[in-house]
Protein backbone atom coordinates (compact mmCIF):
# COMPACT_ATOMS: atom_id res chain seq x y z
CA UNK A 1 0.00 0.00 0.00
CA UNK A 2 2.75 2.39 1.02
CA UNK A 3 4.55 1.41 -2.13
CA UNK A 4 1.50 2.25 -4.23
CA UNK A 5 1.16 5.66 -2.59
CA UNK A 6 4.81 6.42 -3.27
CA UNK A 7 4.43 5.29 -6.85
CA UNK A 8 1.30 7.42 -7.18
CA UNK A 9 3.07 10.52 -5.87
CA UNK A 10 5.96 9.86 -8.22
CA UNK A 11 3.70 9.47 -11.27
CA UNK A 12 1.79 12.59 -10.26
CA UNK A 13 4.98 14.65 -10.03
CA UNK A 14 6.15 13.19 -13.31
CA UNK A 15 2.97 14.12 -15.18
CA UNK A 16 2.79 17.57 -13.58
CA UNK A 17 6.42 18.13 -14.59
CA UNK A 18 5.70 16.93 -18.11
CA UNK A 19 2.54 18.99 -18.66
CA UNK A 20 3.85 22.22 -17.17
CA UNK A 21 7.35 21.79 -18.54
CA UNK A 22 6.13 21.19 -22.09
CA UNK A 23 3.68 24.07 -21.93
CA UNK A 24 6.23 26.54 -20.59
CA UNK A 25 8.80 25.42 -23.12
CA UNK A 26 6.40 25.88 -26.03
CA UNK A 27 5.48 29.37 -24.90
CA UNK A 28 9.10 30.28 -24.33
CA UNK A 29 10.14 29.15 -27.79
CA UNK A 30 7.31 31.13 -29.35
CA UNK A 31 8.43 34.25 -27.51
CA UNK A 32 12.08 33.64 -28.40
CA UNK A 33 11.27 33.31 -32.11
CA UNK A 34 9.16 36.48 -32.16
CA UNK A 35 11.75 38.56 -30.31
CA UNK A 36 14.65 37.25 -32.40
CA UNK A 37 12.75 38.27 -35.51
CA UNK A 38 12.02 41.75 -34.20
CA UNK A 39 15.56 42.46 -33.09
CA UNK A 40 17.59 40.73 -35.77
CA UNK A 41 18.49 43.99 -37.56
CA UNK A 42 21.30 44.78 -35.07
CA UNK A 43 24.43 43.01 -36.40
CA UNK A 44 25.87 40.83 -33.67
CA UNK A 45 29.27 39.18 -34.09
CA UNK A 46 32.03 37.52 -32.17
CA UNK A 47 34.66 39.69 -33.89
CA UNK A 48 37.02 41.85 -31.87
CA UNK A 49 36.47 44.87 -34.13
CA UNK A 50 33.20 46.25 -35.49
CA UNK A 51 32.21 45.57 -39.07
CA UNK A 52 33.19 48.44 -41.36
CA UNK A 53 30.51 50.99 -41.69
CA UNK A 54 30.21 54.72 -42.42
CA UNK A 55 30.31 57.22 -39.56
CA UNK A 56 32.22 57.47 -36.31
CA UNK A 57 31.85 55.61 -33.06
CA UNK A 58 30.28 57.78 -30.43
CA UNK A 59 29.61 55.23 -27.75
CA UNK A 60 30.83 51.78 -26.82
CA UNK A 61 29.70 49.99 -23.70
CA UNK A 62 29.67 46.63 -21.98
CA UNK A 63 26.32 44.93 -22.22
CA UNK A 64 25.16 41.76 -20.48
CA UNK A 65 22.22 39.44 -20.51
CA UNK A 66 21.76 36.52 -18.24
CA UNK A 67 19.05 33.99 -17.53
CA UNK A 68 18.50 31.10 -15.14
CA UNK A 69 16.23 28.28 -16.30
CA UNK A 70 15.21 25.33 -14.20
CA UNK A 71 14.67 21.80 -15.33
CA UNK A 72 11.29 20.20 -14.69
CA UNK A 73 10.72 16.95 -12.81
CA UNK A 74 10.05 14.95 -15.97
CA UNK A 75 13.20 16.14 -17.74
CA UNK A 76 15.30 15.52 -14.70
CA UNK A 77 13.98 11.95 -14.43
CA UNK A 78 14.60 11.19 -18.11
CA UNK A 79 18.08 12.69 -17.87
CA UNK A 80 18.71 10.55 -14.77
CA UNK A 81 17.82 7.42 -16.73
CA UNK A 82 20.01 8.65 -19.58
CA UNK A 83 22.81 8.97 -17.05
CA UNK A 84 22.61 5.23 -16.57
CA UNK A 85 22.67 4.14 -20.19
CA UNK A 86 24.73 6.97 -21.67
CA UNK A 87 24.17 8.85 -24.91
CA UNK A 88 22.82 12.27 -25.85
CA UNK A 89 20.91 13.87 -23.01
CA UNK A 90 18.18 15.08 -25.32
CA UNK A 91 15.99 16.16 -22.44
CA UNK A 92 18.46 18.90 -21.53
CA UNK A 93 19.16 20.11 -25.07
CA UNK A 94 16.13 22.38 -25.28
CA UNK A 95 16.87 23.67 -21.80
CA UNK A 96 20.35 24.92 -22.70
CA UNK A 97 19.24 26.12 -26.12
CA UNK A 98 16.47 28.22 -24.62
CA UNK A 99 18.83 29.65 -22.00
CA UNK A 100 21.47 30.60 -24.59
CA UNK A 101 19.05 32.30 -26.91
CA UNK A 102 17.20 34.06 -24.11
CA UNK A 103 20.47 35.43 -22.68
CA UNK A 104 21.53 36.84 -26.06
CA UNK A 105 18.07 38.28 -26.58
CA UNK A 106 18.15 40.03 -23.21
CA UNK A 107 21.60 41.37 -24.04
CA UNK A 108 20.37 42.82 -27.33
CA UNK A 109 17.22 44.17 -25.75
CA UNK A 110 19.33 46.02 -23.19
CA UNK A 111 20.80 48.24 -25.95
CA UNK A 112 18.11 48.74 -28.61
CA UNK A 113 19.81 51.90 -29.96
CA UNK A 114 23.20 50.26 -30.58
CA UNK A 115 24.44 50.05 -34.16
CA UNK A 116 26.45 46.88 -33.68
CA UNK A 117 27.20 44.35 -31.02
CA UNK A 118 30.71 42.91 -31.16
CA UNK A 119 32.85 40.50 -29.19
CA UNK A 120 29.89 38.46 -27.99
CA UNK A 121 30.79 35.79 -25.43
CA UNK A 122 28.57 33.18 -23.83
CA UNK A 123 29.24 31.47 -20.50
CA UNK A 124 27.29 28.59 -19.02
CA UNK A 125 27.24 27.42 -15.45
CA UNK A 126 25.00 25.04 -13.61
CA UNK A 127 23.44 26.15 -10.37
CA UNK A 128 23.41 23.45 -7.66
CA UNK A 129 25.33 20.65 -9.28
CA UNK A 130 24.36 17.99 -6.75
CA UNK A 131 21.22 16.03 -7.47
CA UNK A 132 20.39 15.65 -3.79
CA UNK A 133 16.83 16.03 -2.63
CA UNK A 134 15.64 19.56 -2.07
CA UNK A 135 18.13 21.25 -4.37
CA UNK A 136 17.08 22.81 -7.66
CA UNK A 137 18.81 21.75 -10.85
CA UNK A 138 19.05 24.77 -13.10
CA UNK A 139 21.32 26.30 -15.68
CA UNK A 140 22.58 29.86 -15.87
CA UNK A 141 23.70 31.38 -19.15
CA UNK A 142 25.49 34.72 -19.21
CA UNK A 143 26.06 36.56 -22.48
CA UNK A 144 28.29 39.64 -22.55
CA UNK A 145 29.48 41.81 -25.40
CA UNK A 146 30.40 45.32 -26.47
CA UNK A 147 27.62 47.48 -27.89
CA UNK A 148 28.92 50.06 -30.34
CA UNK A 149 26.93 53.09 -31.47
CA UNK A 150 27.85 55.01 -34.66
CA UNK A 151 26.87 58.44 -35.81
CA UNK A 152 27.03 59.55 -39.43
CA UNK B 1 31.80 42.20 -45.97
CA UNK B 2 28.07 42.68 -46.22
CA UNK B 3 26.05 41.89 -43.11
CA UNK B 4 23.03 39.81 -43.92
CA UNK B 5 20.63 39.46 -41.03
CA UNK B 6 18.72 36.22 -41.34
CA UNK B 7 17.60 33.76 -38.77
CA UNK B 8 18.52 30.09 -39.26
CA UNK B 9 15.78 27.98 -40.80
CA UNK B 10 16.26 25.00 -38.53
CA UNK B 11 17.50 24.60 -34.99
CA UNK B 12 20.31 22.07 -35.13
CA UNK B 13 21.02 22.23 -31.43
CA UNK B 14 17.96 20.36 -30.23
CA UNK B 15 16.63 16.95 -31.17
CA UNK B 16 13.19 17.00 -32.68
CA UNK B 17 12.20 13.68 -31.23
CA UNK B 18 9.33 13.69 -28.77
CA UNK B 19 10.66 13.62 -25.21
CA UNK B 20 7.94 11.17 -24.24
CA UNK B 21 9.31 8.58 -26.66
CA UNK B 22 12.72 8.77 -25.05
CA UNK B 23 11.05 8.38 -21.67
CA UNK B 24 9.20 5.24 -22.74
CA UNK B 25 12.30 3.68 -24.30
CA UNK B 26 14.46 4.40 -21.26
CA UNK B 27 11.89 3.23 -18.70
CA UNK B 28 11.26 0.02 -20.64
CA UNK B 29 14.99 -0.63 -20.85
CA UNK B 30 15.42 0.07 -17.15
CA UNK B 31 12.56 -2.22 -16.16
CA UNK B 32 13.84 -5.02 -18.37
CA UNK B 33 17.28 -4.64 -16.86
CA UNK B 34 15.92 -4.56 -13.30
CA UNK B 35 13.78 -7.65 -13.90
CA UNK B 36 16.70 -9.50 -15.43
CA UNK B 37 18.98 -8.65 -12.51
CA UNK B 38 16.26 -9.57 -10.03
CA UNK B 39 15.73 -12.99 -11.56
CA UNK B 40 19.41 -13.76 -11.89
CA UNK B 41 20.12 -12.68 -8.32
CA UNK B 42 17.03 -14.59 -7.20
CA UNK B 43 18.38 -17.80 -8.72
CA UNK B 44 21.73 -17.12 -7.12
CA UNK B 45 20.00 -16.74 -3.75
CA UNK B 46 18.23 -20.07 -4.24
CA UNK B 47 21.57 -21.63 -5.04
CA UNK B 48 23.42 -20.00 -2.16
CA UNK B 49 21.03 -20.77 0.69
CA UNK B 50 21.90 -24.45 0.80
CA UNK B 51 25.41 -23.48 1.88
CA UNK B 52 24.37 -21.19 4.72
CA UNK B 53 24.94 -22.88 8.09
CA UNK B 54 22.06 -23.11 10.58
CA UNK B 55 23.89 -20.86 13.04
CA UNK B 56 24.04 -18.14 10.43
CA UNK B 57 20.38 -18.63 9.62
CA UNK B 58 19.43 -18.04 13.25
CA UNK B 59 21.61 -14.95 13.45
CA UNK B 60 19.98 -13.58 10.30
CA UNK B 61 16.52 -14.34 11.65
CA UNK B 62 17.19 -12.17 14.68
CA UNK B 63 17.53 -9.18 12.38
CA UNK B 64 13.86 -9.36 11.55
CA UNK B 65 11.57 -7.67 14.00
CA UNK B 66 8.17 -9.11 14.67
CA UNK B 67 5.72 -8.68 17.46
CA UNK B 68 6.48 -11.07 20.30
CA UNK B 69 3.32 -13.01 21.15
CA UNK B 70 1.85 -12.21 24.55
CA UNK B 71 1.94 -14.77 27.32
CA UNK B 72 -0.06 -17.71 26.08
CA UNK B 73 -3.61 -17.80 27.29
CA UNK B 74 -4.03 -21.44 26.34
CA UNK B 75 -1.31 -23.18 28.32
CA UNK B 76 -2.71 -26.69 27.94
CA UNK B 77 -3.40 -26.39 24.24
CA UNK B 78 -0.02 -24.82 23.56
CA UNK B 79 1.73 -27.66 25.35
CA UNK B 80 -0.26 -30.16 23.30
CA UNK B 81 0.75 -28.48 20.02
CA UNK B 82 4.33 -28.23 21.27
CA UNK B 83 4.36 -31.97 22.03
CA UNK B 84 3.24 -32.76 18.49
CA UNK B 85 5.90 -30.45 17.03
CA UNK B 86 8.60 -31.89 19.30
CA UNK B 87 7.64 -35.41 18.31
CA UNK B 88 7.62 -34.55 14.60
CA UNK B 89 10.98 -32.84 14.93
CA UNK B 90 12.49 -35.75 16.81
CA UNK B 91 11.32 -38.53 14.52
CA UNK B 92 10.24 -37.13 11.19
CA UNK B 93 11.44 -33.64 10.24
CA UNK B 94 14.99 -33.05 11.37
CA UNK B 95 15.84 -29.40 11.94
CA UNK B 96 19.08 -27.95 13.30
CA UNK B 97 17.23 -25.76 15.83
CA UNK B 98 14.27 -26.12 18.23
CA UNK B 99 10.85 -24.84 17.20
CA UNK B 100 8.46 -23.01 19.54
CA UNK B 101 4.69 -22.96 19.11
CA UNK B 102 2.47 -20.08 20.22
CA UNK B 103 -1.28 -19.75 20.00
CA UNK B 104 -2.55 -16.32 19.00
CA UNK B 105 -6.05 -15.51 20.13
CA UNK B 106 -7.52 -14.08 16.95
CA UNK B 107 -10.21 -15.50 14.66
CA UNK B 108 -7.81 -15.70 11.67
CA UNK B 109 -7.74 -19.12 10.04
CA UNK B 110 -4.01 -19.27 9.57
CA UNK B 111 -0.69 -20.50 10.89
CA UNK B 112 2.62 -18.75 10.31
CA UNK B 113 6.22 -19.92 10.48
CA UNK B 114 8.42 -17.05 11.62
CA UNK B 115 12.13 -17.01 10.89
CA UNK B 116 14.23 -18.40 13.72
CA UNK B 117 11.99 -21.28 14.71
CA UNK B 118 8.63 -19.91 15.87
CA UNK B 119 5.26 -21.15 14.72
CA UNK B 120 2.20 -18.99 15.35
CA UNK B 121 -1.10 -20.83 15.25
CA UNK B 122 -4.20 -18.62 15.21
CA UNK B 123 -7.18 -19.63 17.31
CA UNK B 124 -9.48 -19.46 14.30
CA UNK B 125 -7.54 -22.30 12.70
CA UNK B 126 -7.72 -24.49 15.81
CA UNK B 127 -11.46 -23.96 15.85
CA UNK B 128 -11.64 -25.59 12.41
CA UNK B 129 -9.65 -28.66 13.44
CA UNK B 130 -11.55 -31.91 13.96
CA UNK B 131 -8.80 -34.53 14.20
CA UNK B 132 -5.21 -34.61 15.36
CA UNK B 133 -4.17 -35.76 11.91
CA UNK B 134 -5.11 -32.56 10.18
CA UNK B 135 -3.58 -30.50 12.99
CA UNK B 136 -0.33 -32.47 12.73
CA UNK B 137 -0.36 -31.90 8.98
CA UNK B 138 -0.60 -28.13 9.43
CA UNK B 139 2.24 -28.18 11.98
CA UNK B 140 4.28 -30.44 9.70
CA UNK B 141 3.62 -28.01 6.87
CA UNK B 142 5.05 -25.14 8.93
CA UNK B 143 8.05 -27.28 9.89
CA UNK B 144 8.45 -27.86 6.15
CA UNK B 145 9.00 -24.12 5.69
CA UNK B 146 11.88 -24.33 8.16
CA UNK B 147 13.24 -27.47 6.54
CA UNK B 148 13.13 -25.97 3.04
CA UNK B 149 14.72 -22.79 4.42
CA UNK B 150 11.99 -20.70 2.86
CA UNK B 151 12.74 -17.80 5.20
CA UNK B 152 16.27 -17.51 3.93
CA UNK B 153 14.86 -17.55 0.44
CA UNK B 154 12.45 -14.75 1.32
CA UNK B 155 15.13 -12.75 3.09
CA UNK B 156 17.49 -13.25 0.17
CA UNK B 157 14.89 -11.94 -2.26
CA UNK B 158 14.16 -8.98 0.00
CA UNK B 159 17.88 -8.27 0.17
CA UNK B 160 18.10 -8.38 -3.60
CA UNK B 161 15.19 -5.93 -3.84
CA UNK B 162 16.81 -3.67 -1.27
CA UNK B 163 20.15 -3.68 -3.03
CA UNK B 164 18.53 -2.94 -6.35
CA UNK B 165 16.45 -0.08 -5.00
CA UNK B 166 19.58 1.52 -3.56
CA UNK B 167 21.46 0.89 -6.80
CA UNK B 168 18.83 2.29 -9.13
CA UNK B 169 17.04 4.84 -6.99
CA UNK B 170 19.69 5.92 -4.50
CA UNK B 171 19.94 5.31 -0.77
CA UNK B 172 17.66 8.20 0.17
CA UNK B 173 14.80 7.35 -2.13
CA UNK B 174 12.76 5.96 0.76
CA UNK B 175 12.17 2.72 -1.11
CA UNK B 176 14.52 0.79 1.17
CA UNK B 177 12.41 1.60 4.18
CA UNK B 178 9.27 0.59 2.35
CA UNK B 179 10.76 -2.80 1.50
CA UNK B 180 12.08 -3.37 5.01
CA UNK B 181 8.77 -2.46 6.59
CA UNK B 182 6.66 -4.34 4.11
CA UNK B 183 4.57 -7.19 5.38
CA UNK B 184 6.22 -9.49 2.89
CA UNK B 185 9.51 -9.10 4.65
CA UNK B 186 8.35 -9.49 8.23
CA UNK B 187 5.89 -12.31 7.75
CA UNK B 188 7.69 -13.61 4.70
CA UNK B 189 5.17 -14.43 2.07
CA UNK B 190 6.03 -17.66 0.35
CA UNK B 191 5.49 -18.54 -3.24
CA UNK B 192 2.86 -21.09 -4.19
CA UNK B 193 5.58 -23.53 -5.05
CA UNK B 194 7.09 -23.17 -1.60
CA UNK B 195 3.68 -23.83 -0.06
CA UNK B 196 3.28 -27.01 -2.10
CA UNK B 197 6.76 -28.17 -1.11
CA UNK B 198 5.94 -27.51 2.54
CA UNK B 199 2.76 -29.59 2.05
CA UNK B 200 4.97 -32.48 0.95
CA UNK B 201 6.96 -32.27 4.17
CA UNK B 202 3.72 -32.17 6.14
CA UNK B 203 2.46 -35.29 4.37
CA UNK B 204 5.69 -37.20 4.94
CA UNK B 205 5.55 -36.13 8.59
CA UNK B 206 2.03 -37.50 8.99
CA UNK B 207 2.99 -40.81 7.40
CA UNK B 208 5.95 -40.96 9.73
CA UNK B 209 3.99 -40.11 12.88
CA UNK B 210 0.81 -42.08 12.30
CA UNK B 211 1.85 -44.71 9.77
CA UNK B 212 -0.80 -43.43 7.36
CA UNK B 213 -1.88 -40.14 5.76
CA UNK B 214 -5.64 -40.23 6.30
CA UNK B 215 -7.00 -36.84 7.33
CA UNK B 216 -4.02 -34.88 6.06
CA UNK B 217 -6.00 -32.96 3.50
CA UNK B 218 -9.19 -32.67 5.55
CA UNK B 219 -8.55 -29.07 6.34
CA UNK B 220 -8.35 -28.19 2.66
CA UNK B 221 -11.53 -30.08 1.94
CA UNK B 222 -13.27 -27.79 4.38
CA UNK B 223 -11.60 -24.88 2.70
CA UNK B 224 -13.01 -25.85 -0.69
CA UNK B 225 -16.52 -25.58 0.71
CA UNK B 226 -15.72 -22.26 2.30
CA UNK B 227 -13.85 -20.80 -0.62
CA UNK B 228 -17.02 -19.54 -2.27
CA UNK B 229 -18.12 -17.84 0.93
CA UNK B 230 -14.83 -16.06 1.19
CA UNK B 231 -15.28 -14.34 4.57
CA UNK B 232 -12.89 -15.55 7.28
CA UNK B 233 -10.84 -17.61 4.89
CA UNK B 234 -9.81 -14.71 2.72
CA UNK B 235 -6.82 -14.07 4.90
CA UNK B 236 -5.61 -17.60 4.49
CA UNK B 237 -6.26 -17.80 0.77
CA UNK B 238 -4.49 -14.55 0.02
CA UNK B 239 -1.09 -16.15 0.50
CA UNK B 240 -1.77 -19.75 -0.41
CA UNK B 241 -2.48 -21.77 -3.55
CA UNK B 242 -6.06 -22.83 -4.14
CA UNK B 243 -7.19 -25.66 -1.89
CA UNK B 244 -8.24 -27.85 -4.82
CA UNK B 245 -4.72 -27.67 -6.21
CA UNK B 246 -3.30 -28.63 -2.87
CA UNK B 247 -5.66 -31.55 -2.33
CA UNK B 248 -4.75 -32.91 -5.77
CA UNK B 249 -1.05 -32.47 -5.05
CA UNK B 250 -1.35 -34.23 -1.69
CA UNK B 251 -3.43 -37.11 -3.11
CA UNK B 252 -1.09 -37.75 -6.01
CA UNK B 253 1.96 -37.61 -3.77
CA UNK B 254 0.36 -40.04 -1.31
CA UNK B 255 -0.38 -42.38 -4.21
CA UNK B 256 3.15 -42.10 -5.63
CA UNK B 257 4.77 -42.71 -2.28
CA UNK B 258 2.48 -45.69 -1.58
CA UNK B 259 1.20 -44.18 1.64
CA UNK B 260 -1.72 -45.96 3.21
CA UNK B 261 -4.97 -44.94 4.82
CA UNK B 262 -5.75 -45.61 8.47
CA UNK B 263 -7.79 -44.64 11.51
CA UNK B 264 -8.05 -41.02 12.54
CA UNK B 265 -6.75 -39.87 15.90
CA UNK B 266 -8.98 -37.64 18.02
CA UNK B 267 -7.88 -34.26 19.25
CA UNK B 268 -6.84 -34.24 22.89
CA UNK B 269 -8.73 -31.04 23.57
CA UNK B 270 -12.01 -29.56 22.62
CA UNK B 271 -11.73 -25.99 21.52
CA UNK B 272 -14.03 -23.87 23.62
CA UNK B 273 -15.81 -21.04 21.88
CA UNK B 274 -14.78 -17.85 23.61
Amino acid sequence: MELLIQLGIFLFLLSVGYLFGTNIEKRHYRSIREREESIREIPTTMFKRPLKQPGTIVKSELVMGSVVISVDYFKRFVAGLRNFFGGNVRAYETLVDRARREAVLRLKESCPTATQIVNLRIETSSISKSDKKGTVGSVEVLAYATAVTYRK
Amino acid sequence: MEFDSRLPQDNVNVSHEAPFKEFVVLVTGMLALALGVYFILGFMVDFAIQYIPAKQELALSKMIKWEQPKADKYVEETRYLQDIVDDLQERCVSLPFPVQVHIIDTPDVNAVALPGGTILVYAGLLRQMKTENELAFVLGHELGHFKNRDHLRGMGRALVLLTMSVLFLGSDSGMGEVILNSVEFVEVKFSQNQELNADKVGLHANQCRYGHVTGSGDFFKKMVQEEEKGDIFENFLASHPSSVTRIHAIDSLALESGYEQGDLTDLKFKWEES
